[in-house]
């Protein structure tokens, strides 16, 4: 299994805009590309008027043939593209990580 | 000296085209998978760049003509010496800052220390380029079978975990144009599956 970690940090008192943001626009079509969100968590546990809220969303990846192929429907929409933009506005902040557990490095490897 | 690397997409069949250049140089049919591969790679170490007419082609049979003079940056052995070579051209389009670079060189050139398949390899930067592209890298390696690389380079976490946010445009750290080549021919040397 294969997990991205988005994390996310609003502008202030964008939280709230952000999340309903990446819910309504993005998850709909990662989940068509093959992602499964698995976690989708907000710190501090309410929406600041006056301060940055951090996202985090989890997603998983069955193998390495589904990371590829997230990669090839996402590349070649130009609206996935356009729509991180869109992000980017209410984000101050955002990383991507890519990750596994240590007991499936030697599976990934090998396919 | 420089090196050079030339993808052809041509008008005439490729056979007739690889019949009249007599240069040296590695001159191959691209084989089927590449993206924007063309039909014919060309490979060389020049001291002044041939026009087509140079290398025995003329405008009339070739359509495109993707390639770059380039520098090596880092690299080990020879990528041409093995059974398949492959070329990658990349055009750094997003925030190409020097910290940046810096990085994506390092992380590249450190690919082949991750894997134990890739055998000759060379990163260079490019110092001139014609075709599609402002292209800025070139990212060439050697393998003993073609599933080393469409299988086992592909499934190196050192690429899908690492690397390819670089090339990610849903990435905050994406790096390179999503138009770039990759080509890959037979050499000729050895045998290959």
């Amino acid at each position: 299994m294969i997990y991205l970690c988005d994390q996310l940090v609003s502008r202030a008192g964008e939280g709230e805009a952000l999340h309903r943001l990446y819910r309504e626009d993005y998850v709909p079509g990662a989940a068509l590309r093959g992602m499964e969100l698995v976690h989708s968590l907000v710190s501090p546990p309410f929406w600041l008027d006056d301060g940055a809220n951090l996202l985090m969303f989890l997603w998983r990846l069955p193998d390495v043939e589904a990371f590829w192929r997230k990669n090839d429907l996402g590349r070649r929409d130009p609206a996935v593209r356009d729509w991180w933009a869109k992000v980017d506005r209410l984000a101050a902040s955002r990383r991507r990580d890519t990750l596994a557990d240590p007991g499936d490095f030697a599976r990934l490897a090998d396919g | 000296m420089a090196e050079l690397v030339a993808l052809l997409t041509l008008r005439c069949p490729v056979e007739e085209a690889m019949a009249r250049i007599a240069i040296p140089a590695l001159v191959r049919p691209c084989l089927p998978g590449g993206r924007n591969a063309g039909d014919l790679l060309i490979r060389m170490t020049v001291d002044r760049p041939p026009r087509l007419e140079d290398l025995g082609l003329s405008k009339d049979l070739v359509e495109a003509d993707d390639g770059a003079l380039f520098e090596r940056v880092a690299g080990a052995g020879d990528a041409c010496a093995a059974p398949i070579h492959r070329t990658a051209l990349f055009h750094a389009v997003r925030d190409p800052s020097p910290d940046r670079l810096a990085r994506f060189e390092a992380e590249l050139a450190a690919m082949p220390r991750r894997t134990d398949f890739m055998r000759g390899w060379m990163l260079g930067r490019v110092t001139r380029a014609w075709g599609r592209f402002a292209w800025d890298y070139v990212w060439e390696q050697g393998y003993d079978r073609l599933d080393d690389l469409t299988g086992r380079y592909m499934r190196a976490p050192c690429h899908w975990g690492q690397v390819d946010r670089w090339f990610d445009p849903e990435h905050p750290d994406w790096l390179i144009d999503p138009h770039l080549v990759h080509a890959f021919c037979r050499t000729g040397i050895g045998a290959s599956a």
